[in-house]
């Protein structure tokens, strides 16, 4: 399974509806929208990388009491194996009337044969 | 606006340590090749997100881009060398920092474009061998 897909079956067994790139669809009270940042090779060996570490940003947008939605979904993705590189809160948008919770997230895969 | 920081290996710091004088020559020069690699790919980056994607034409006006620059190296407030690589604020209406901060987070409506996270990611290996490179060549080291 890809970061990808792990990430949105995690979102989503949150109750959180998810997108990837840009949420398209009307916008909920809450949700969240995956944002890829980078994908690099480490652990080389016989020049050939061993590991493929990826790296994503959750945006957590929410309208009410965004903190246990973020607590839980910062425990599932523990549980899962995720890294959490980054916890910020971007602040609330007064035209919106949404909170915006920023979660980074990294995960080794190994890497198959390219 | 978010801070990223990178730095050299203990070990090869603990290689140089005792060289004196060459060694407070060599620093700054070191730093500021290292703060150009994050430079470059960071203008990269960044031009790579202003107006991607948007709902209506792009109306950039690329002071933004215009306004990233690095810091000659200087002592911070723990008497450690560094160089800063961020954006000059002489905006006047709004501040370049708070722009920045748009494009990396997003907000409602807007999918974050995290150029800075990228440069962190992408830059900071090559950063360091930069820095390493001008040192061995500043201190005449193998």
């Amino acid at each position: 399974m890809s970061m990808l897909e792990e990430l949105n079956t995690i979102v989503a067994s949150a109750g959180l509806p998810v997108e990837t790139g840009v949420f398209s669809k009307a916008a909920p009270d809450a949700y969240v929208v995956i944002t890829p940042i980078s994908e690099h090779f480490e652990l080389f060996a016989d020049n050939a990388p061993g590991m493929n570490i990826e790296e994503a940003r959750l945006s957590l947008f929410s309208k009410g009491n965004y903190g246990p939605q973020k607590d839980l979904l910062v425990r599932m993705l523990l549980s899962a194996g995720f890294l959490v590189t980054e916890r910020r809160y971007g602040g609330y948008e007064q035209e919106t009337g949404y909170h915006l919770y920023s979660l980074d997230v990294a995960h080794e895969y190994e890497q198959e044969e390219l | 606006m978010g801070k990223v920081k990178i730095e050299m290996p203990t070990q090869w710091l603990d290689t140089i340590a005792g060289m004196g004088n060459a060694l407070d020559a060599a620093i700054p020069r070191a730093l500021e090749a290292g703060g150009k690699v994050v430079l470059d790919r960071m203008k990269s980056n960044l031009r790579a997100a202003i107006g991607r994607g948007t709902k209506v034409k792009s109306r950039s006006t690329g002071k933004l881009a215009a306004a990233l620059g690095v810091s000659p190296a200087r002592l911070d407030r723990d008497n450690n060398l560094d160089v800063k690589v961020g954006f000059d604020e002489n905006r006047g209406d709004l501040s370049n920092a708070m722009l920045a901060n748009l494009l990396e987070y997003g907000k409602h409506g807007q999918p974050p474009k995290p150029f800075l996270k990228q440069t962190k990611s992408s830059s900071r290996k090559p950063c360091i061998d930069e820095m390493q490179r001008v040192l061995k060549e500043e201190l005449n080291l193998p």
